[in-house]
């Protein structure tokens, strides 16, 4: 029961960080982005969600009852992993790509409030160097 | 009920004759795979947007499947304590793609969870809706044709979770400004 929780939560959390940069490439969200390349976060992306999927449903068998996670706990499972996955893409993916923010294009003018303010920097930029111009 | 029957056993039929279709339905009706793409697409939605606007209407669709899923439990829970209904395969000779759930088969649950997802999403996003709906309806007729469930318990859960999220779609406006707070405190920790 407990490595099949951690088994989902893994593919819930990679899958999750999937979708995010799958959305965020087309939304232009680029404080979110993984590389400079919105073709390029579609495939990272696409990589993610299948990568994880086959993992999961590969490495055991997914249609017994024992041991299974009941609706509320996988709900709860995933929501815990999709915040996660959030936070993992708002304050660690941009410490992992400098080299994009360095080459960031001229960006448009940015929102205030919430991922809306990420359009065009990344949290980091904004929290410690007060920069408003993005990476 | 004796077409509810005749349509379970015919397509219950079918099992064991395409080994390919087989193991597509195993891996349709099991209890990870839509339920998982389905919130998937929805954290897509939750940041998909080209603006703020767009972006929240999509986040306001998100919390309508939500609570419409909520509604729909609760309503399967109270249906499930008065009454039960045994399994399609206590009954009948079925050739099963799935474990055997002990649990009450009229209405089905995740017809409930499915269609309360996809009708929510789709009341405000036709397409997407539209595709978490044919998903809902690929897992909950994988489900008769696995043996598990009656048609009539996935149409009776289909109804009820629809039902929920349209409910949902309705009530959460007059809950206003509490929807509001809430997502302007989720995006002052950056989730939305």
């Amino acid at each position: 029961m407990l490595l099949l929780f951690f088994e989902y939560l893994a593919f819930a959390f990679l899958a999750s960080m999937g979708a995010i940069q799958l959305a965020v490439s087309l939304s232009g969200l680029r404080g979110l982005w993984l590389t400079p390349w919105p073709g390029a976060n579609r495939a990272v992306g696409a990589l993610l969600i299948g990568g994880s999927a086959w993992w999961f449903f590969a490495s055991g068998d997914r249609a017994t009852p024992f041991p299974l996670l009941e609706g509320s706990q996988q709900g709860g499972t995933f929501l815990f992993a999709a915040i996660v996955a959030t936070w993992a893409t708002v304050f660690l993916i941009p410490l992992v790509s400098r080299a994009w923010r360095r080459r960031a294009p001229a960006a448009p003018p940015t929102g205030s409030r919430g991922l809306e303010s990420l359009r065009a920097r990344s949290y980091w930029p904004r929290s410690y160097r007060g920069d408003d111009r993005g990476g | 009920m004796a077409a509810d029957t005749a349509i379970l056993l015919w397509l219950n039929s079918f099992v064991g004759h395409l080994p390919w279709l087989d193991r597509a339905v195993s891996l349709a009706v099991s209890d990870y795979f839509v339920p998982t793409t389905l919130a998937l697409l929805m954290v897509g939605l939750w940041y998909s947007g080209r603006s703020e606007a767009q972006r929240e209407r999509g986040q306001r669709a998100v919390a309508d499947a939500a609570v419409g899923l909520g509604f729909a439990n609760l309503a399967v829970t109270v249906l499930n304590h008065f009454y039960y209904r045994p399994r399609p395969f206590v009954e009948h000779e079925l050739r099963l793609l799935f474990y055997q759930p002990p649990d009450s088969s009229f209405p089905s649950n995740p017809a409930a969870v499915g269609f309360a997802l996809a009708t929510g999403i789709a009341l405000s996003h036709r397409r997407l809706g539209g595709v978490m709906l044919a998903l809902a309806f690929l897992w909950t007729a994988g489900r008769v044709y696995a043996g598990v469930n009656f048609p009539s318990d996935v149409v009776a859960g289909g109804a009820i979770g629809a039902l929920c999220s349209v409910l949902a779609h309705g009530f959460l406006p007059l809950l206003e400004p509490g929807p509001t707070i809430v997502l302007n405190a989720w995006r002052r920790i950056y989730l939305a």
